[in-house]
């Protein structure tokens, strides 16, 4: 008989998780940043965080999918643009109702993401390329059918997703688009955690040869992946257009750079196959109350840009060191 | 007897087997020492000891006389032991010149001397009668063509051993022939020859002695005349099995669960059928190439059959895969553990239940308890050793992992197994328990069909076993009638039969060059906007198209060489306004002109450098490592000017975008003279052509002595001298100098390169593709300024470029990817 135990085998000790030490690593940040800036550490500031990284957050959760799977979706920032200006197109050229828009730009993430899927499925290009190409040509209709003309106007129903607080004290609120944030995190967190299609995910990302041969649907789960990742990036430009007022076809700028960093830099494995939902949002937080605390110092966007640049770089490198030391670990 | 290889008691041993066991051999001067075995047997463990790719465990190995130890591939070439292995290790995208010269490719002032290559290459295959085209690609040849290369590349050097592994499986009767009359020649030379095979035809026609290896024993040297076919089989086979017990006689039940009818297969199945009844083991014999592969392959829908049917007592089925199949209640174990039959990263509850998740599922999710007693069970039944069912499955040894591979099977609780290779490198104790098992799953009712290449395997489990051969069911014995010898004889192929293999190789693809397609269709294009638009052709509008796409050519030349040598760069638009912004403050600082431009390619050169080491010595892929900097570029070019735009810069600066010799441009000038040089350099120097090598195969480089890491750093290092060139022309012709310069050059770049032809997966690619990619991007920018196309939509026909470009690269890859392997 095999000598079993119930334990987990040995050495998977808090201490040893990727998650630990980023957030020490958060907390030290804190630490850093409130010592940088008086006004860090105040209620205010705190609670006004969520407000801009609820954005690069959500994208983090259909980026920390992609890339578990094996693959890479630059395109978020893209179909951002893309989703907030068929949401402003769709109110204020077809007069629907703000729901109906809501819908137009949700179904417009859909179809951007299919595109990608089908394209890296049905094809076999490389999501790299797919995306790098279809970075450029979302970003591109975007700012030929908007006429680089933004739509403002919204009403206030609206406008309240980005700009509304939920009371806690007589003049604290935390803002509304938290709790978006909140519900989809834990949506996801337990999607890839507990549940069959989440086990699906990490085994095509360890072998997508292995995982079709145990039956799983690899094309239709990558597809879903990247559908899903375009839906995530247009409910990311309904906040943002919300919170600015705007639909504009900059929209999402920059925002995979930001995202593909918060996920590495929260411990998943840019091979695929490794890599948690909690990682990825403490990868978020970590990169955005650093932003945060270098624009309350008065550090610069730019400094805060190469910053981000750095910090993805070793974030990757650590994470090779530690794949070199562990050889290969286990699937959480 | 000149003895030229004297082998003395060599062992290996690998965690669990025991590859050989003080083995000798000696092989003479002018002699063709023929090396059998069944799979397994310790053939190739040999082979690669001699070629310097693993050092034995003990013994002696002498070569003329002189003992050898701790030596790599390139020692083995240089003291002249030459290796033709069977996974050929040649550069697909390079021509067959340039495979025999590969890693060490002559020069003549610096320049690869093509015409010296031209010259020794003529000599080598006329000395050895073979009739090469070395100017086409070698993935363009057929396997006899690539043999013929590999063996010239092999004797290139002047070698004295010479080993061939299996080298006529895949080969046709004809060029069999032709590689005989080859090794006969050769041996009258006085050159030593190792030769493996399974086909005891030849071996007994070609050699001149045999010695027969067997469980990693050397079973006996003996004269190939003095033994017949028979005896060579009977010391191959005829150890004291222990496994010889066979199963009681089994009285066929007509109770078939599955029933496969005139499957055919192009050029691998002809009409095969057979039948497997309700606690049947039936056996499937064969060797390398005699479809038993294709068999299970084209069974479980993983390629598409041409014709067949396959019925379950359900009815006709369609297996299209994995998954319909296990709905059939059939499971599949397939041979290549690592790559098919299991997660290695994953535990191993997760991969016994990685199949049946679904059905374990209660709201999408796994019932924790179930997994673990259904783990349980199967770890307990099929005794695998682990510390715990969390434990990662690549922390078990091979034996366990075969058996959480048939575990997760098992659990689906299927009623014909199709078992592929189950023992396949495990041990001796795991081999009897997988053994046990199988027979006890017969018994619990499971038809089982096992594939397997091990004869003893076969012949104790199987209740019938098929021996195919040349993609065809060549007998059926039942267990009664069943001797290794007739089954192996059945299974050892006819040498007439091979002849068809031939025309399936010899059928190749044609492909026009790139080049002169997308050479034409510029010249199209730009008759097309000449005759629809007055301007196009103005001489002013010419010359507008070629100054503005200099900077880009540039860039784009030293794109193509990261892109060959399998790298890619997105951080060069940031990188281009770094160096233009840097110049601009030495100029507006009065820093002579001269000396800022060197500065700006200096720094150029430095950022290009930094992207090497992240994406070779450090290892972050390509891509991430610049993403990553050109966020860190550009927020330096923003902070240095705080993002505002230098105006002072003099005048005379500007000077450069003007006019030169001859009133051609000096962009145009630059960027025509860059080009030639870079075309020279990747076409015609030993570090250029190793960047195609790498691009090609990394591995295969390094056997060839090329350094990839190196190679490849310095690509990205001289794309980034490049990029600063680019940038002192960009300042010149786009003034004033902005930080927010060259917002989307990479993609530009790139999108050129791959219109050009470059292969995005590396390998190949030309400096003229990429120029006139550059030219294409350029008229049609040119045209959609023309037509007054808002500029943002060229953004986007960028896009649906790429794709389009990168779409036409894979898809051509496929054409020309079939017959041979397709990645």
């Amino acid at each position: 008989m095999s000598a079993l135990s119930q334990k987990r085998a040995a050495g998977t000790g808090l201490w040893r998780r990727h998650e630990f030490w980023l957030g020490v690593l958060f907390l030290l940040t804190i630490v850093v940043m409130s010592m940088l800036s008086p006004d860090f550490l105040t209620a205010a500031n705190i609670l006004e965080m969520p407000r801009f990284f609820v954005e690069p957050g959500l994208l983090a959760l259909a980026m920390t999918f992609v890339i578990i799977t094996g693959g890479i979706d630059l395109s978020v920032g893209s179909i951002m643009a893309l989703a907030a200006v068929m949401t402003g197109i769709a109110w204020r050229d077809w007069g629907l109702p703000i729901g109906a828009c809501v819908g137009v730009g949700l179904l417009t993430g859909a179809a951007a993401g299919a595109v990608n899927g089908l394209i890296i499925t049905r094809l076999g290009v490389p999501p790299l390329m797919v995306t790098l190409a279809t970075m450029a040509s979302f970003r591109g209709i975007a700012i030929g059918i908007s006429g680089a003309s933004p739509v403002s106007d919204f009403p206030d129903s609206f406008i309240n997703i980005g700009n509304s607080y939920v009371p806690i004290t007589k003049d604290l609120g935390v803002p509304a688009q938290l709790f978006i944030f909140l519900a989809l995190a834990i949506v996801a967190g337990i999607l890839l955690w507990r549940t069959w299609l989440g086990r699906q995910i990490y085994a095509i990302g360890h072998n997508e040869t292995a995982a079709r041969y145990a039956g799983i649907n690899a094309s239709g789960v990558k597809l879903g992946v990247y559908v899903a990742s375009g839906v995530i990036s247009a409910l990311a430009a309904i906040v943002a257009v919300s919170r600015f007022a705007t639909a504009k076809a900059d929209a999402g700028s920059g925002m995979e750079l930001l995202v593909i960093t918060a996920c590495v830099l929260g411990g998943i494995d840019i091979y695929g196959g490794r890599g948690t939902v909690i990682g990825a949002v403490l990868g978020v937080l970590t990169i955005s109350v650093l932003g945060n605390g270098l624009q309350l110092a008065d550090v610069g966007s730019e400094a805060r840009a190469v910053v981000t640049g750095a910090l993805l770089i070793i974030a990757v490198i650590l994470g090779q060191i530690g794949r070199r030391g562990r050889g290969a670990g286990s699937a959480e | 007897m000149n003895l030229i290889l004297d082998i003395q008691g060599i062992s290996k041993a690998f965690p669990g087997v025991q590859a050989l066991l003080k083995i000798d051999l000696g092989v003479t001067a002018g002699e063709i020492h023929a090396l059998v075995g069944e799979n397994g047997a310790g053939k190739s463990t040999l082979v690669k000891i001699l070629a310097g790719l693993q050092s034995p465990d003990e013994g002696e190995l002498r070569l003329d006389g002189e003992r050898i130890a701790n030596f790599g591939p390139n020692a083995a070439g240089r003291m002249g032991i030459a290796v033709v292995h069977q996974h050929i290790g040649l550069f697909p995208s390079l021509s067959g010149l340039e495979n025999l010269f590969a890693g060490d490719l002559p020069t003549t002032g610096g320049r690869v001397d093509w015409q010296r290559m031209r010259v020794e290459a003529r000599a080598l295959l006329g000395a050895l009668r073979l009739h090469v085209d070395l100017n086409r690609p070698v993935g363009e040849l057929s396997v006899a063509e690539r043999q013929e290369i590999q063996i010239a590349r092999a004797l290139r050097r002047d070698a004295k051993l010479l080993i061939l592994d299996e080298p006529t499986a895949s080969l046709g009767q004809r060029e069999c022939e032709a590689l005989f009359a080859l090794l006969s020649r050769l041996r009258e030379q006085g050159m030593a020859i190792v030769y493996i095979s399974h086909r005891l035809e030849e071996v007994g026609r070609l050699a001149d002695r045999i010695t027969v290896l067997r469980d990693g024993e050397s079973v006996g040297t003996v004269q190939a005349s003095d033994v017949d076919r028979a005896q060579i089989v009977a010391m191959m086979v005829g150890r004291e099995v222990d496994e010889d017990a066979r199963p009681e006689p089994r009285e066929s039940t007509g109770d078939v669960l599955l029933s496969v009818r005139g499957l055919t297969l192009r050029s691998a199945l002809e009409d095969v059928g057979l039948e497997l009844e309700r606690g049947e083991i039936l056996g499937v014999a064969g060797l390398a190439g005699s479809g038993k592969e294709e068999l299970v392959r084209a069974l479980f829908g993983l390629v598409k059959a041409d014709s067949g049917e396959i019925h379950t007592p359900k009815g006709r089925a369609r297996i299209t895969g994995p998954a319909a199949a296990r709905r059939l209640g059939i499971a599949y174990v397939p041979g290549d553990r690592h790559g098919q039959a299991v997660v290695t990263g994953m535990a191993v509850r997760e991969n016994v239940t990685l199949s049946i998740l679904k059905d374990l599922s209660w709201l999408g999710f796994p019932k924790r308890a179930k997994e673990d007693e259904i783990t349980r069970r199967q770890v307990a039944d099929l005794d695998v050793r682990a510390h715990s069912i969390e434990q990662a499955l690549s922390t078990l040894s091979g034996g366990n992992q075969q058996k959480v591979a048939v575990g997760r099977r098992l659990a689906a609780e299927p009623q014909v197994l199709v078992l592929e290779e189950p023992t396949q490198g495990v041990d001796i104790a795991a081999r009897a328990a997988i053994h046990d098992l199988i027979r006890d799953l017969a018994r619990r009712g499971v038809g089982v069909l096992l594939v397997s290449s091990d004869l003893p395997e076969l012949l104790s489990l199987s209740d019938r076993i098929i021996a195919m051969r040349g993609g065809a069911v060549a007998s059926v014995f039942s267990s009664q009638e069943a001797t290794p010898e007739n089954v192996m004889e059945a299974a050892l192929a006819a040498e007439s039969e091979q002849a068809e293999d031939t025309e399936r190789a010899g059928r190749k693809i044609r492909i026009p060059m790139r080049e002169a397609v997308l050479g034409a269709a510029l010249l199209a294009l730009c008759l097309v906007l000449a005759i629809r638009m007055p301007h196009f052709a103005d001489a002013r509008n010419v010359t507008g198209i070629l100054i503005n796409s200099s900077h880009l050519a540039i860039c784009a030349a030293g794109m193509t060489a990261v892109i060959v040598a399998g790298g890619i760069d997105v951080s060069i638009g940031a990188m281009l306004a770094l160096t233009c912004l840097i110049m601009g403050m030495m100029l507006e600082a009065g820093v002579p002109i001269p000396i800022a431009c060197v500065a700006a390619v200096a720094v150029g050169t430095l950022m290009g450098s930094l992207n090497g080491i992240l994406a070779t010595w450090l290892r972050v892929p390509a891509i991430v490592a610049t993403l990553g900097t050109r966020s860190i570029f550009r927020g330096i070019a923003l902070k240095l000017t705080d993002g505002s735009w230098l105006t002072e810069t003099p005048i005379a600066f500007e000077r450069i975008a003007g006019a030169g010799p001859l009133g051609i441009p000096i962009p145009v000038l630059i960027g025509g003279v860059t080009l030639g040089v870079a075309a020279v350099v990747m076409g015609h120097s030993r570090w250029g052509r190793a960047v195609y090598a790498v691009g090609d195969d990394a591995s295969a480089s390094r056997a060839a002595g090329i350094r990839p890491q190196r190679t490849q750093f310095a690509a990205f290092a001289g794309l980034g001298f490049l990029v600063g060139i680019a940038g002192v022309i960009y300042a010149a012709v786009n003034p004033p100098i902005q930080p927010n310069a060259a917002p989307t050059l990479e993609l530009i770049t790139i999108t050129a390169v791959m219109v050009g032809g470059t292969n995005i997966f590396g390998g190949s690619g030309s400096i003229l593709g990429t120029l006139l990619g550059v030219l294409v991007i350029g008229v049609i920018a040119n045209a959609l300024t023309l037509l007054m196309v808002d500029e943002f939509w060229a953004q986007a026909l960028q896009g649906a470029l790429i794709l389009a470009a990168v779409m036409a690269d894979v898809i051509r890859r496929r054409i020309r990817g079939r017959g041979g392997e397709a990645t």
